[in-house]
Formats: structure tokens, sequence, C-alpha cells
């Protein structure tokens, strides 16, 4: 392609090079990019079921019918089967993604908002305060999740808000971190120096500069982190930490399962697929966007 | 060189410091007494004020902490409260057990994962790499106990073929603890094995498009000189620095794989504790595995000096 | 890329067909159907007349057991492997129903109760150990163990006496302060086997992870989150057991533990719960044991604090509840029998004839005590429960019965065992869920849950006290004669079902899956295993 704009008049390359701009920029390579497409598909299915639940729902998730309990799918009027109460299953993961979803993208915003305040200051200051967060991130990250996370889980208690917080403590480090790294880059690039002997304040130099320039890397890293935050509080609900019953969360209806394994396994299958898919809808979508903003790689 | 590795030795000392007073106060904070949950619900509240005496606990938390800190430095992880072993012995006894499921699944995901990625990244755009890839991704999405329970499902319920709980025993023969050791270390492997083939596939590719490989291999190398010599050097960096994390990582999947398994491992061994309220146990566990994150650590960011000299410590340049 | 797309679809349908494959394939069925494609082939297992001699048997626990030292905090599980490595100075028959000797050969009680003189056996060998090489048994013994459980019991099991006196030989008295007749039931109790002293001292804090006693077999080796290990001791006084050795394997998840019977991996398991119930029953190959058992699964109202503290809303709530429902939502294979008192019908405290006046399932009347009380449009309410499959269930099925009936929303609360019994001794609960097992003698289910001094305690978290009840209860702890102290206590059960201080819905069975080799194996309503005594002696076909 070079070769040949070298060729052609002044105004041809000028047509060219615009067309390329456009064709490269962002958006459209989202849009060619098919398995991004295929992740936000995925991912709006899932959105459509939280907002809908309602509406498409065949049953009240948490009608206990003890009569027709653990009914295989397929069942008269039900798609996905039973439970163990007799409560619809597809009603319950309709239901279930509404907590799961809420969970991982408030554990999301939790760790990213704390995870990129950090960061922006560790990397802007640099020197003690700089070391001390570093070393608190690395000391969170020293944890393992599961056992973050049952320490916290067991302090704090059960219900939604508690689970949120827990998982979105385990998620600040890695925010941070990135963060951090974006912001010394950027700090030592040339014109920030030259905004600086303008006379910019800090405050202003912070957000209005080095801010936008890390936006990038934490979208990515938002989309990955909300596909690993569903996978959280399917850990926790597995340990009997997370949402606690009735209320149905994909988590708990795979720990439930768990205990019918041989009797009734559609129930620990089907909720472990929807986690699965879903989950795997945001990596999609992650790695689409991560493809975009990073120029090098071809695909 | 040698001078910013003492750097890091030395600050390992306040990170361990954090995390110790971390993992104090938060087994306090549990609710639940382990004199009261030692004993059980037919003990009466004198039975359960006896024994907290015995075990230290009635005396304040501050001079808790400083007897603890103290035992510490001196190399005492104390006693475990519910099974009246000194932790570190215990400790000992079900370290290897974990390690040998961890490093197991940590070197084949190796020999696994990371061919796959250098192969998909050299063969870009054919089947392979497409479905490789894939499967790869569906790997990364899948939360490891479900894994777990579906391996269980089909290997052992279903199908009958491979024992579902334990170890073995190495009476029976290394055979017994073999068998028993392939589902917790498929389970525990898969992940892995996704996340390398995805990394490696996505630095090579870094790597191969760059000029100096192009021409190298206008300069008449062998391809395969190319790729494994030049290519995949230069792509190590972030490999390693992925497989240092998951390193880190998986002892999350072990306390889970070894929950399913019921694998005599530091996961049960934990889990265990934090329901009997064990606190000496918990905190030796925590600062045990913290401890080995540290180094791995440590050890991680030497490897990646020495793959490549020229990135300087101090500034430290983008996230992990 | 269509390509991309393409592989993506194939893959995810490889994935869908294998899972929604193996779920069709098994062989699985709602309860209550049995599967008559089944194709496993029956064993026929060719049973001996006369038992045979060798072999291990293998346990499965389900959960680990934590020191053997029997004056520490030996809970059911240590109790297991306790019993069957010592023996206590008495035994309750297999069938609970009375007290038998075991290792004194008989005993007499003073006229006021308060000295109880002992014969003991003179062929009883201690099994050979560090500090001592199996020498035999005298009184310096009983007195040395009894007293060291006196004084160091982690559960004060003993501490009704005073002191032990040696008078030869082969003969002790032990003396108590006041009378007590729940002394004799303690001494069953396998924190109070007989132990040598070397052994004790010798080994000090270490002595639970090598236990010494009399019993049938002799302790190997102790891997305590894992297996224990025992092996046949040949000079047992009672009889030589059949088994070569006895192995505990801790298998924590419940359908693991069917599984591994099935497999193999262990030949017994105790306490078989849900799904694993189904799964034994139904497998040709293998024989599922239930028997009543001496527990009560319950539902206990703050009596102090909260709307439940009004005793017409304790009535409204029980009325508000069908039993025989619940039970059956609960417990799906028939592992319990519906219950209305709190006691268990084996215990020979129990009065039949209360059972009528505990409420029946009545709606309408539970909403117009509801409304009398002041509630008529219902309240707000949490109930603690411990996060184990049961309760969940429970909970989950009485929160529909409060709603449907009475409007009254009730809020679960799960937490993990630590927290829920600091949650429940502390008097905050305003309604938790528990259950409890122990002795026949109604002293060890009445006193800890209904005595004021229990108040603070799990047990009596909920603060039920009255006077009348303590002073029953007082009066039948002294009384001496079994006839008389049952009649005090059933007098006290009145009292206490009429102040509906909670539902009891359940008595749960002792179920247990054993693999057709064993044979010889006796249930008993406490659930405890024994191998060998004097009763009992089980083998394994080879």
């Amino acid at each position: 392609m070079d070769k040949n704009v070298d060729v052609l008049g002044v105004e041809a390359q000028l047509e060219v090079l615009k067309k390329e701009r456009k064709y490269n920029n962002a958006l459209n390579k989202l849009k060619r990019n098919k398995t991004a497409i295929f992740g936000l598909v995925i991912i709006c299915i899932m959105v459509f079921m939280v907002i809908a639940a309602d509406v498409i729902s065949p049953y009240d998730p948490n009608a206990l019918d003890l009569g027709n309990a653990y009914l295989k799918p397929g069942n008269e009027g039900h798609l996905f089967g039973t439970d163990e109460f007799g409560r619809d299953l597809l009603s319950r993961i309709i239901y279930g993604s509404r907590i799961s979803i809420f969970v991982a993208v408030g554990a999301t915003l939790v760790g990213g908002a704390i995870g990129l305040f950090l960061g922006l200051i560790a990397g802007f200051y640099g020197g003690m305060v700089d070391s001390i967060i570093m070393r608190i991130m690395d000391g969170i990250m020293a944890f393992p999740f599961v056992l973050l996370a049952i320490l916290l889980m067991t302090v704090l208690g059960s219900g939604v808000f508690n689970v949120i917080l827990a998982i979105g403590i385990a998620n600040v480090p890695r925010f941070a971190r990135i963060v951090r790294g974006q912001v010394l880059v950027v700090k030592n690039e040339e014109y920030c120096n030259a905004v600086r002997v303008l006379g910019s304040s800090d405050y202003r130099l912070l957000f209005a500069h080095i801010f936008p320039n890390t936006i990038s890397p934490v979208i990515v890293q938002a989309t990955l982190s909300v596909a690993g935050s569903i996978i959280s509080e399917a850990t926790l609900s597995f340990l009997g930490l997370g949402i606690s019953p009735p209320t149905a969360s994909w988590g708990n209806i795979l720990q439930g399962g768990k205990n019918y394994l041989t009797t009734a396994p559609h129930i620990a299958t089907i909720s472990g697929l929807f986690i699965l898919i879903t989950v795997l809808g945001f990596n999609l979508l992650g790695d689409g966007i991560r493809d975009v903003l990073d120029p090098k790689m071809k695909r | 060189m040698l001078k910013t590795i003492l750097n890091r030795f030395l600050q390992i000392i306040p990170t361990l410091l954090v995390v110790v007073s971390i993992t104090f106060i938060i087994t306090r904070a549990i609710p639940g007494n382990p004199a009261a949950t030692l004993l059980g619900p037919q003990a009466s509240n004198e039975d359960i004020a006896k024994l907290e005496e015995e075990l230290g606990l009635d005396e304040s938390l501050g001079k808790q902490y400083i007897n603890y800190i103290g035992q510490l430095l001196k190399g005492d992880f104390g006693k475990s409260y519910s099974f009246n072993q000194p932790v570190s012995k215990m400790l000992i006894n079900r370290l290897p057990n974990t390690l040998l499921l961890s490093l197991t699944s940590l070197v084949l995901a190796i020999l696994i994962g990371i061919p796959i990625g250098i192969i998909s990244a050299v063969k870009q755009y054919t089947p392979f790499d497409y479905i490789s890839m894939i499967i790869a991704l569906v790997g990364v999405s899948m939360p490891i106990f479900w894994l777990g329970l579906m391996l269980v499902l089909i290997f052992s319920v279903n199908l009958g073929w491979l024992p579902s709980i334990g170890m073995g025993s190495i009476e029976n023969g290394i055979g017994d603890v073999l068998l028993h050791m392939i589902l917790p270390v498929v389970c525990l492997t898969t992940i892995p094995t996704a996340t390398f083939a995805r990394i490696t596939r996505s630095s090579m590719l870094e790597v191969i498009n760059l000029e100096f490989i192009k021409s190298l291999r206008a300069g008449g190398l062998k391809e395969k000189v190319v790729i494994y010599k030049h290519a995949l050097k230069n792509a190590l960096p972030p490999i390693v620095t992925v497989i240092g994390m998951q390193l880190a990582n998986s002892f999350t999947g072990a306390i889970l794989t070894e929950t399913i398994f019921a694998w005599p491992g530091m996961g049960t061994l934990i889990v265990g504790a934090i329901e009997n309220r064990d606190y000496m146990l918990i905190q030796g566990a925590v600062i045990l595995t913290a401890l080995a994150f540290v180094f791995i650590n440590l050890a991680v960011d030497m490897i990646y000096m020495i793959i490549n000299p020229k990135v300087s410590y101090d500034s430290a340049k983008g996230g992990a | 890329m269509k390509k991309s797309f393409i592989a993506l679809l194939v893959v995810a349908m490889l994935i869908l067909a294998t899972f929604t494959g193996c779920s069709n394939g098994s062989k699985t069925d709602a309860p209550g159907e049995t599967d008559t494609n089944d194709e496993t082939v029956k064993n026929e297992l060719v049973v001996p007349s006369e038992p045979q001699e060798g072999e291990v048997l293998t346990i499965g626990l389900s959960s680990s057991p934590k020191n053997l030292d029997p004056v520490k905090y030996t809970g059911t599980y240590e109790s297991q492997i306790i019993q069957n490595v010592g023996d206590t100075l008495v035994a309750y028959k297999m069938d609970l129903s009375e007290i038998v000797p075991n290792l004194a050969t008989s005993w007499t009680v003073s006229e006021d109760g308060m000295h109880y003189t002992f014969k003991l056996r003179d062929d009883v060998y201690f099994h050979p150990g560090e500090y001592q090489d199996g020498r035999q048994m005298t009184a310096e013994d009983i007195k040395y163990s009894l007293e060291r459980s006196l004084e160091l019991s982690a559960m004060n099991r003993l501490d009704m006496i005073e002191s032990v006196e040696v008078i030869n030989d082969f003969e002790v008295v032990v003396h108590l302060p006041n009378p007590n007749s729940a002394f004799l039931t303690a001494l069953t109790n396998s924190g109070n086997i007989i132990v040598p002293k070397e052994e004790v001292e010798g080994w000090g804090d270490d002595f639970g992870n090598h236990l010494v006693g009399t019993g049938p077999f002799i302790m190997k080796e102790f891997k305590y989150d894992n297996e224990t290990i025992l092996v046949k001791n040949e000079k047992y006084w009672a009889q030589t057991p059949h088994l070569d050795g006895v192995t505990f394997k801790v298998v924590t998840d419940a359908s693991q533990m069917a599984n591994a019977l099935r497999t193999g991996e262990i030949d017994f398991a105790e306490k078989l719960t849900g799904e694993a119930v189904k799964i034994v029953r139904e497998e040709a190959n293998l024989k599922l044991m239930e028997t009543p058992g001496l527990h009560v699964a319950y539902i206990y109202f703050n009596q102090v604090n909260g709307p439940t503290a009004d005793i017409k809303v304790r009535e409204a709530l029980l009325k508000a509840v069908d039993r025989e429902q619940l039970v059956q939502g609960i417990y799906q294979y028939g592992e319990a029998q519906p219950a209305s008192l709190p006691l268990p019908p084996g215990s020979w405290g129990y009065d039949e004839s209360l059972e009528s006046t505990v409420p029946e399932y009545d709606p309408e009347g539970a909403k117009q005590l509801l409304a009398e009380a002041g509630y008529p449009d219902g309240f707000k309410t949490t109930i603690h429960i411990s996060d184990t499959p049961h309760r969940v269930k429970m909970a989950t099925i009485l929160q529909q019965f409060l709603k449907m009936n009475l409007n009254v929303d009730l809020e679960i609360q799960t937490s993990e065992w630590g927290t829920f019994s600091e949650i429940g001794s502390s008097g905050n609960a305003d309604i938790f869920a528990m259950s409890w097992t122990w002795y026949p003698d109604p002293y060890f289910f009445l006193d800890k849950i209904f005595a004021t001094s229990a108040i603070g305690s799990l047990g009596n978290g909920q603060g039920f006290s009255n006077s009348e009840v303590d002073k029953l209860l007082a009066e039948a702890l002294i009384a001496s004669e079994q006839d008389e102290r049952a009649e005090l206590y059933k007098d006290a059960l009145k009292i206490i079902v009429e102040q509906y201080p909670g539902i009891f819905y359940s008595n749960e069975n002792v179920t247990w899956g054993v693999a057709p080799e064993v044979q010889g194996l006796i249930q008993r309503a406490d659930g405890s295993i024994f191998l060998t005594n004097e009763e009992i002696n089980v083998w394994k076909v080879q």
C-alpha cells in the first residue's frame, strides 16, 4: 500500500490517508473484530436477562414446589428442570444473572475507583508515598484471593454489599499497578515537562493530562475484572461465604448443585455453563478492546 | 545489580510485617471464639473460660500480638489449638502434598501451554490457531471448581474410572498416589495452560513481526533457529512474569481443588483452620504463603533482570 | 473473520454436547422412582456362617479427629476412635437400655448417693507402649485416670466427683460431694477411658498422638487430618477381635463419602446425609443401615428479646408450621421422623402423652393468635443457621410457611459454625436452629437447653428460664432411682412444652452405609461405633 501511495498525487494521497485513518479508527476496528462482537452479543444477552428478568422469567424463582423437586431439564414446563425445592431452574438462573452481574460490575467499580486513585497518587508523587502504597498493594496481592476473601467475609458477614466490598478490595492492586505504570510512562514524556514548565498546577496536570492516558489500559482491565469478579462471586458462594440463600446467584446455585451431583447434575452443570459463557463474553470483549488499543499487534 | 537485590531483600521485611499484622487483626476480628468452637455446642461457659485461659486468649490483644511477633522472630509458629501439634510441623507435613499438585500442574502447563502458544503464533490464522485459542479462552473463563465437579461427575461418578477423593498412600505403591493425582492435576492444570498459551502467543506475535526477525530470516537463518533462539528469547519477559503470577494464583486454585478432591494439602488445612478458628494455624499458613509469594516475586524479577539486563529497576516502567 | 466465528461455534457445540450428554447419560431419577433400566450386577456375596479372621476395616469419618487425648476437647469424631482404643469403667449396652459393667465387674452405691464402690477386673492389660510394656491395669490407674479427668477435662466431664480412693488392687471408691445420678452416665463417656500414667506423663502434650488404652485395638499411627490406623489387640480382655485392624479415613464431603463406598475405598461410612443416602440405598452392592437416633432438630425462639418473647407469638409461630411437611421437604430420603418434643423418643424421660399437647398445624388459629399479640400484619425477624444443606432447606421452607400464613418476613442468616455458635450463645439471635444429640438420660438434654444455669452457653442461648423447671431438674439429678427421675423429668418436660419455647421438628436416624462384606455390625441410637466388646465382634468376609 505504501509504495502505491507515493505514486499518486498529493490530493489523492491525502484522501487515501484519510480513508485509512477512518478505517483504522477505534470504533471501526472494534466493529471489524468478529470475536469482540461475539463477546458483546453475549454480554448484551446477559444484560437483557438482567433487565427483563421480571418479564421473561416463567416462574417466581423462590416459589417452592416440593412435590416436583429434582426434575430433569425438558420436563413439563421446566426448560432447565427444577432444584431440590422444586424451584424452576430457568427462573433462578435468570434472576441469578442480576445478582452475579451486579456484584461483578460493582466489585469492578469499587476496585477500579480505589485502584485508579491510589495508582495516580503513587505514580505521580513517587518516593515515599509510592513505596508505601505499593508495599500495601503487594501485601494484598500476597494474599491468595480465596484466603483474603474467606477472612474478609467471615469478618464482614454475608450479604450482597459485603461481597462486592470483598471482591472489590481484591481487585484494587491490579488497577493500581496498571495505572501507576501508565502514570510513570507518561510522566516522563516530553510534553508533560513542557506543560509543567508553562506553569500548570499539579492537580490540573494530573487530571487533564495524565489521567486520560491511563484510561485505555484501565478499560481493558475493567472488562477482565468483571469477568474475574463473576468467577470470584461464584468462588465465594461455593465456599458458603457469598450470597445467602434463598436469593439466587449463579454461584450459590452452583454451590447447592454440588450436593446433588449424582441425582441432579443439571443444577451444577447449567449454572456453571452460564458463568462460563458470560465470563467468556467479557473476556472476548476485553481481548477485542485490547487489540484495538494496542496498535502493534496485528490481530 | 547486587545492590538492587539486597535492596529488594530488605523490602521483604516490611511487606511481611504488614502481612503478619493484617492476618493477626483479621483473624481475631472474625466472630466466633476458638475455645467455644473447639469445645462444641455442649460446652458450658466455665469450660470455655478455662480453655481460653489455657490458650492464652484471655490476655489483651496487644500482649497477644507482641507475644506472637516475639515467637515468630525465634522461628516458632506456635501450636495449633485444635490439633495440639506445633504449627510448623503441620505446615511441613502438608506443604509437600500441595507442592506435588501445584508444581506438577505448573510444569505441565508450561510444557503444554507454551508450545501451543508458539505454534499458534507461528501458524497464525490457521485452524490450529483458531481452535486452540478458543479452547484456551474457554479455559480461562471457567471457575476451577466447576471444572473439578465436572471432572468428578464424568470420570468418577459416571465412568468410574478414577478415584475422587484423597491422595492414596505410598504404601500401596506409587501407582496409587499417581492414580489419585490424575483428576486434581487435570483440574489444576487446565486454566494455567490456557493462560500460558494465550500470553505466549500474543508475546510471540509482537516479536515475530518486528523488523529484526524479518532481517534474520532474510539473512538465511533456518526458521526453527529464528523462532526458538531469537524470537522466543525476546518474547520471554512477559511470559515469565505471567508464570510468576500464576504460581502465586495457584494457591487459590489449590484450595478449591483440594476441597473438591479431599486432597490433604495446605488448602484443606487452612479451610479447616478457619472453620475451627485456629488462630495459630491460620496465621502460620498465611505467613508461609505470603513468604512464598514474596520470594517468587523476587525470583521472577531477578530472572527478568537476567533476561533483559537493559531494564532499569528503579524506573519500573509499566505495570506487572 | 468468518473462520474464527465458525471455530467458536464448533467448540461451543462440543462443550454443550459433552455436558448435556453426560447429565442425560447418568442413571438418575427423581426420588421415589427406581431405575428399571439399571444393569448393576447383583454381587452374590457368599457369607460364611462362622466369622472369619483377618482383614482391615476402613471407616469413613466425616470430619477430622483433632486431639485424641481423652481429657482434651473430644467430640464425636474423636470418640469413635478413642472408644475402640480404650475402655471405660462402665458402659451402655449396645441398645442403650442400661449401664453395664465394663472394666468394673460390679458396683454399689452408698445410701446417701455420695460414694460409689467399684470392683475391677483382674485380667486387663494396657497396650504395650513407649513407656510401659503392656502391664496389668489396677485400681491406681482408675484413680489416676478419673482424677486426671476431673482436673484437666476441657469439658468438665467428671466435675461431679471429688476424689477417688484406692481400697486394694482391684477396688476403688469414688467420692462425690453431692449425689449426682448423671455420674454413671458420665463415666461411659470416652473422655473417661482408663489410661496408664507412664504413657501420659512420658508423652506429655503429645499423648493424643500416641494414645494407649486397654481396648480391642492398638493405635499404630495417627495422621490427624488424613487417617488413623489401628491394629488388633491380641490380648483384649473381652474377646479377641476378628479384624486385623481398623483404619479411620477422613472424608469431609458427603457426596464423596458415597463415592468412596462405591469404589471400595472405604467399607463403612458413618453419618450419611442427603443424596448419599439415596445412592447407597439404591446401590445393589451396598447396605444402608438406619436406626432412630437420640437426636432432636429444633428451631429455638428468643425467650427474652424481640417479638418471640411473647408466648402468644411463639404459639402462633408453632401453629403456622406443618411439621410433617417440613420434615418431608428437608429429608427427602427418609432420614428422619417428624418430632414434637424436646427429647428424642429413645430417651427414658420421653413422655408420649405430651405429644398431643403440642399444637397441630392451624394457620387460622395462628393468625388469630398473632393478631391478639399485636401483630395482625406480621413482623420482620431473622433466623440464624449454620451453613449446612439441611439447615438451609429447613429455613427456606420455614420462610415460606411464615410468610404465607402469618405475613412474617423471615430473613435467613447463614454463617459457618464458629460464627454461628457465637451468635447463638450471645442471646442476640431472634431465632436460631440447631440440633442436639446425647445420652438417653434427659439430664443431658433438658439441663443443657432449658436450665437457667445454662444461659450464655449455646445450649440455652435463647434465655429460657423457669424456676419450676430448674427445681425439678435439680431434684431429678439427685434422685437415685431411674423411675423416680423419669417422673420428675416428665413433669419438667410438661412445663417446658407449655411455654412453646421452639419448634422441635425432627429426630434424625443414625444412617450408616456399609459394604456387604462387613458382618456383625450393630447400630446404636447415639451413633457411636463399637467394633469389639462383650456383645459384638465385627468381621469382614474375605
